[in-house]
């Protein structure tokens, strides 16, 4: 089982689009995205794509059975689909709570940072979720802090792609 | 942008920064921040604050003022972040400040709005009134009985946390250093009440290509009219606390009940922008104000 991940936008290069519906002006996510990624430039372009998370979860088990690493889905998917168009993913941030309403970035191989910011800044402001939605963030910390590096949970991720 | 901010500020405090741990958090009136980090399992060391145009540039640099003022004249029990510079990195202006730990007041928040918590309005009083003894000016205003003092500007659970006994403030951008007494107690309140009715509106959708239904997002952050007529204009169980709050304010900073209630009057009318504020919204403060004083006066 894969995950299908979906382009919904090109940040920057040639043809910014970005959402209408985010708190965040398109100028100020442009910025935010621009400090949180190293380098910005003509041959550079950003990504924004929703995973699937329970796609992404079953895809990383698969990679653990001998013989289902093609399986393999979520990001290294979509690395790999890039790579046979010739284009190369330099640089990886994740975003929370979503995609659509991005507010906080973080490094996707950082697991400190996930933590913190899901511990500080998140948790206290739970009492704005609906019962599900706090189940969720109970469950989605619990698990996270079991893992070394669940890269596979994000639900947003921005990526800065380049040509080879 | 930060492969060239974290060499800056390792330049500047001497420190090794992890290059590869980070966090930007976009904030409120398109400004943002970025936590830095040294190696190991820490919090992060500091916080660089920067801004997506020159109205919110403003804000970072009045609030690192008042953290500058804060820092030359500390009040008791109050603890708020050192500043620590600035730094112009690719034309973009960062404010560094550090980073305080704490419990935030917003993680005590009852999970159902009926049963909000009275005792946090206590650690608000107690708390404002210190400051108020600490920052006031000598001479009062228009001979009234209360002086200029310190104003927060955006007193809320989010902005409060409690670390070792003291109340530490964050954001202040909204700050003054000549303000006026009693507006923090209100907008403490008024935004409790916001926020009590906000609980349980961010919902899990599920994800969709159509951007018009793809917020999860449904709270309502700007104030109501019916939140003033709730909070201030109307006898109940939320505006009793309300006012036996404004009381003991008042009455530990020595401002009387005329000057309370013009306060109280100039911060619905003047100070918030409310919406849908009908012509007579006046009419129920006063009655409610006075009927909550004579409860009070007479236990």
């Amino acid at each position: 089982m894969t995950s299908k991940p979906v382009l919904i936008g090109f940040i920057f290069g040639s043809s910014p689009i970005i959402y209408t519906d985010s708190s965040a002006t398109p100028e100020d996510l442009i910025i935010q995205l621009d400090t949180a990624f190293n380098v910005h430039d003509s041959d550079t372009i950003v990504l924004g794509v929703r995973m699937n998370v329970i796609g992404n979860l079953v895809g990383h088990i698969g990679t653990k059975i001998p013989g289902m690493k093609n399986h393999a889905g979520g990001l290294e998917l979509i690395c790999r689909t890039l790579s046979r168009h010739g284009l190369r993913v330099v640089g990886e941030v994740a975003c929370l709570p979503s995609l659509d309403n991005p507010r906080f970035f973080f490094p996707t191989r950082d697991h400190s940072s996930h933590m913190m910011l899901l511990r500080t800044f998140l948790l206290p402001r739970r009492y704005s979720l609906g019962l599900w939605a706090r189940v969720l963030l109970r469950t989605y910390i619990f698990i996270t802090s079991m893992l070394r590096s669940p890269n596979y949970l994000y639900q947003g991720l921005f990526l800065q792609v380049r040509k080879c | 942008m930060l492969r060239k901010l974290i060499p800056a500020v390792e330049r500047k405090f001497g420190w090794k920064l992890d290059h590869n741990r980070y966090l930007v958090v976009g904030n409120a009136f398109s400004k943002f921040s970025v936590f830095l980090f040294t190696s190991g399992n820490r919090p992060p060391v500091c916080i660089a604050k920067a801004a997506c145009n020159e109205a919110a540039t403003e804000k970072c640099r009045n609030e690192y003022l008042v953290l500058k003022f804060l820092i030359g004249s500390p009040i008791k029990n109050i603890r708020s972040a050192e500043p620590m510079g600035t730094l112009h990195v690719s034309d973009q202006l960062f404010f560094l400040q550090e980073y305080v730990e704490s419990d935030l007041l917003l993680g005590d928040l009852p999970l159902h709005r009926r049963a909000f918590i009275g005792r946090q309005f206590s650690i608000a009083v107690d708390h404002l009134s210190q400051i108020y003894d600490s920052t006031k000016k000598p001479q009062s205003v228009d001979s009234r009985s209360y002086s200029k003092c310190f104003q927060h500007g955006d007193f809320w659970l989010g902005n409060l946390g409690v670390r070792r006994n003291h109340l530490v403030l964050y954001d202040l951008e909204f700050s003054r250093i000549l303000g006026t007494p009693l507006y923090d107690l209100l907008h403490f309140g008024i935004y409790y009440f916001r926020v009590l009715s906000n609980i349980g509106t961010y919902r899990i959708t599920r994800p969709t290509t159509d951007s018009s239904s793809r917020s999860t997002d449904h709270r309502t952050l700007t104030l109501q009219a019916d939140d003033i007529h709730t909070v201030f204009g109307s006898v109940n169980r939320y505006s009793e606390v309300m006012y036996a709050a404004i009381f003991a304010y008042i009455s530990n900073c020595h401002i009387d009940h005329a000057d309370a209630l013009s306060l109280l009057l100039r911060f619905i009318g003047r100070d918030r922008s409310v919406e849908n504020l009908p012509d007579n919204w006046e009419s129920g403060i006063e009655p409610t104000y006075q009927i909550w004083r004579k409860k009070w006066s007479g236990s």
